[in-house]
């Protein structure tokens, strides 16, 4: 008897101490100070604004310029995903009644990749093109887009659990250099001449169409409290948890080749309802 | 009368009593009077300085003819006995059995007698003169003790009559002096092993089991052999032709010189070189002195050039005397190869108590705290045998590591291999140099000060709308 209840007794302390916090919250959301009931809540002049801070594995898709031929990229930084991260803000200020809100983004996101250069390939020699050096060398990218953004939040005011999807669609754009420990790579005869004529630098800007298709989820009512006093002090609204599906599809350059420095990849994030 | 008779019993006790306190105070005296005859001025002053360690006597230091410590004494009086200097690393030299007999553990250091005449006086000693009185230190400052911390030495001055003089008088002055005095010899491990990369006109050094912190290492120096601004051929193998042309041979063109056996190669070292045979007198130019075989060993001796010929007749001239036989070698350097790498100057250095190489050798340094470093500056497509050395914070170099060989190549980096490849892009002049850079702050604090910034005013709003609501 005295071992069932020893059992017992602790899970139903639990479940007592979850029940009361639960309902001392429930009654704070309900029972607000009689300035807080009166007062509504007031639209921003700005509108709708939301914040996002995002990170991934990013899958630069250099290697895809050359059809197969070579991957470089693949042979110097891997296979495998580079760590992206990436800020974002949307302006949302036109409301489609029983879709949701629309707006312009901006996104900026940064990705960094090092490995070890290769000792330069000899003429005849196919073993020196896998000789690691000391030297380390880059690529890094900046991934930027404006994209139009739609967000489906009418459903989440439907069900029970805040769930808002979206859909981005823009135009994206990759500003990338290339380069070694020392500085900048180049390419060409005179690279070292003051005033070079056939010298290419290791930089460039693409661009390219950007898509990004996800779903948010609305933190606010795992604990409203906490929600209601968030947006009191600090006048934010919402915080979601989201994730998406991001392409960037940043292939062409301005009137010249581009490197493809686009990716296909998932995000992860969280993003604040101003 | 009891009072006369009490008296008369003192007067009577003081010459038993008088005696003895005489004597007492006559030693008394006689003690402090001699140790009052010398005295150190102040701390000794010293050509070779070290942050580490003022008094510290490093390899290099004994080894230099300059390292001089100088002590000047004040004597008032002159003591007539001699003034000497006693060296020990346990004692204060003034027991007897400390200087004389089996379990002696103090050497006497040889000073000119005729500095110590003067009242004031500086007495020099040359580091070299302390370092090599310690047991196991040879001429050469090689310490074979096997200690791996540094030795503590006392500079004792003493003065007295012989050897045997039981009572020595020890010149001391406060801090003054005694000074902490330590004899280092030896540099600190080299690192287990390295590992050597390819880059272009360099070679990447990373350490792969460094020497612990607590061993006193202050840095690494690197190595590389052949000589980083020597861009001649690898090795040195027989230098024959070199020491043939640089014989003195006539004007005219050399004749056909003897032939010197060829050196069997051999990486360890042998026997002696073959004397080499003079050079023939071939007409009409004088000959040039044979080189000596290099046997297994160095490199022959070469022969002397033959006179030139003389008149405008252009005579033949003579053929050059025989050269001397070669010292034989410990080590003949080979051609250096990733998988066969003996440098003989590296592997000299890498022994116990040995000099580092000659500064020429040196091609790049590391921090004590760090495991990688680079060799530069070399050449491209030439095979350096790298070696690494630890040192000590008064500039005792350790042996060095293991050499490993790798050659300096043209690098080519990820852009490179992109467009040898066929990729197209680049040339963009539309990066800014901000975002070159890895670092996120700048990017990262404008985007929480814009957050900040919208946030603030959000909130104000609302409280403006709230209030004019209430209001």
């Amino acid at each position: 008897m005295s071992r069932r209840l020893a059992k017992i007794l602790p899970a139903l302390g639990a479940v007592a101490i979850l029940a009361a916090s639960a309902t001392a919250s429930a009654q704070s959301a309900v029972e607000p100070t009689w300035r807080r009931r009166t007062a509504k809540a007031a639209p921003s002049p700005l509108g709708n604004f939301t914040f996002e801070a995002r990170f991934g594995g990013y899958y630069p898709q250099v290697d895809e310029e050359l059809g197969g031929a070579a991957t470089p990229f693949g042979d110097v930084f891997g296979k495998g995903p580079q760590f992206y991260f990436g800020l974002e803000i949307d302006w949302l200020p036109i409301v489609i009644p029983y879709v949701g809100k629309l707006g312009p983004g901006f996104g900026w996101g940064y990705t960094t990749m090092n490995g070890k250069a290769k000792v330069e390939p000899v003429a005849g020699d196919t073993t020196t093109t896998t000789t690691e050096t000391s030297i380390s060398t880059g690529l890094s990218i900046h991934a930027m887009h404006a994209s139009v953004v739609l967000r489906i939040d009418e459903i989440s005011k439907r069900i029970v659990v805040p769930i808002v999807p979206y859909a981005k669609l823009g135009f994206g754009m990759g500003l990338w250099s290339a380069g070694v420990a020392g500085g900048g790579s180049k390419v060409g005869t005179d690279c070292t001449a003051t005033t070079p004529k056939d010298c290419v630098t290791g930089d460039g800007l693409s661009i390219g169409p950007h898509v990004g298709l996800g779903g948010m989820l609305g933190l606010n009512w795992l604990d409203r409290r906490s929600g209601s006093m968030a947006r009191e002090t600090t006048g934010v609204d919402q915080a979601y948890i989201f994730g998406e599906w991001m392409f960037d599809k940043l292939d062409s350059g301005v009137g010249k080749d581009a490197m493809h420095v686009g990716s296909s990849s998932w995000v992860l994030g969280i993003a604040l309802d101003l | 009368m009891e009072r006369r008779t009490a008296l008369r019993r003192r007067l009577r006790l003081f010459p038993l009593l008088a005696w003895p306190i005489a004597f007492a105070f006559a030693l008394l005296l006689w003690g402090q009077t001699a140790s009052a005859q010398y005295a150190i001025a102040a701390k000794p002053t010293r050509t070779h300085t070290h942050d580490a360690g003022a008094y510290w006597i490093s390899k290099a230091d004994c080894k230099s003819t300059d390292d001089i410590f100088s002590f000047t004494f004040t004597a008032a009086p002159a003591d007539q006995r001699p003034f000497q200097v006693w060296i020990s690393e346990s004692s204060t030299c003034t027991a007897y059995t400390d200087r004389v007999g089996t379990a002696a553990v103090c050497k006497r250091l040889d000073i000119d007698p005729t500095t110590v005449a003067l009242k004031t006086f500086t007495l020099k000693i040359k580091s070299s003169q302390i370092a090599t009185l310690l047991n196991n230190v040879d001429a050469d400052c090689n310490d074979t003790s096997g200690l791996t911390s540094s030795r503590k030495v006392n500079v004792n001055f003493l003065f007295m009559a012989t050897p045997e003089d039981t009572m020595p008088a020890v010149v001391t002055n406060g801090g003054a002096f005694p000074i902490d005095l330590q004899v280092d010899l030896l540099g600190p491990s080299p690192p287990g092993d390295i590992v050597v990369t390819t880059s272009e006109g360099a070679l990447g050094v990373e350490l792969v089991d460094p020497p612990a912190s607590t061993t006193g290492v202050a840095g690494f120096n690197i190595y590389c052999d052949p000589p980083p601004d020597s861009l001649a051929g690898a090795g040195s193998g027989c230098a024959c032709a070199n020491i043939g042309a640089t014989s003195d041979a006539g004007v005219d063109d050399a004749g056909t010189s003897a032939d010197a056996t060829a050196a069997e190669v051999n990486p360890f070292g042998g026997s002696a070189g073959a004397t080499g045979v003079g050079g023939f007198a071939s007409p009409p130019p004088p000959g040039t002195g044979g080189c000596g075989g290099g046997g297994t060993a160095g490199a022959g001796g070469c022969g002397g050039g033959g006179t030139s010929g003389g008149g405008a007749g252009g005579t033949a001239g003579t053929g050059g005397t025989a050269g001397t036989a070669g010292a034989g070698g410990s080590c003949v350097d080979t051609e250096l190869t990733k998988d066969s790498c003996h440098s003989c100057t590296l592997e000299a250095a890498a022994k116990l108590g040995a000099d580092p190489p000659s500064a020429g050798y040196l091609c790049g340094t590391m921090a004590a705290n760090g495991t990688r470093g680079t060799a530069a500056v070399l050449a491209n497509d030439k095979v350096y045998a790298v070696a690494v050395a630890a040192f000590d914070a008064i500039g005792n170099e350790g042996p060095v590591s293991i050499a490993h060989c790798e050659t300096p190549a043209p690098v080519s980096d990820f852009y490179e291999q992109y467009r040898a490849a066929g990729g197209k892009g680049g040339g963009g002049c539309s990066v800014q140099p901000w975002m070159r850079t890895n670092s996120l702050v700048a990017p990262l604090a404008a985007a929480m000060a814009s957050l900040a910034l919208v946030l603030r005013r959000r909130r104000r709003a609302r409280r403006n709308a709230r209030g004019g609501e209430s209001s």
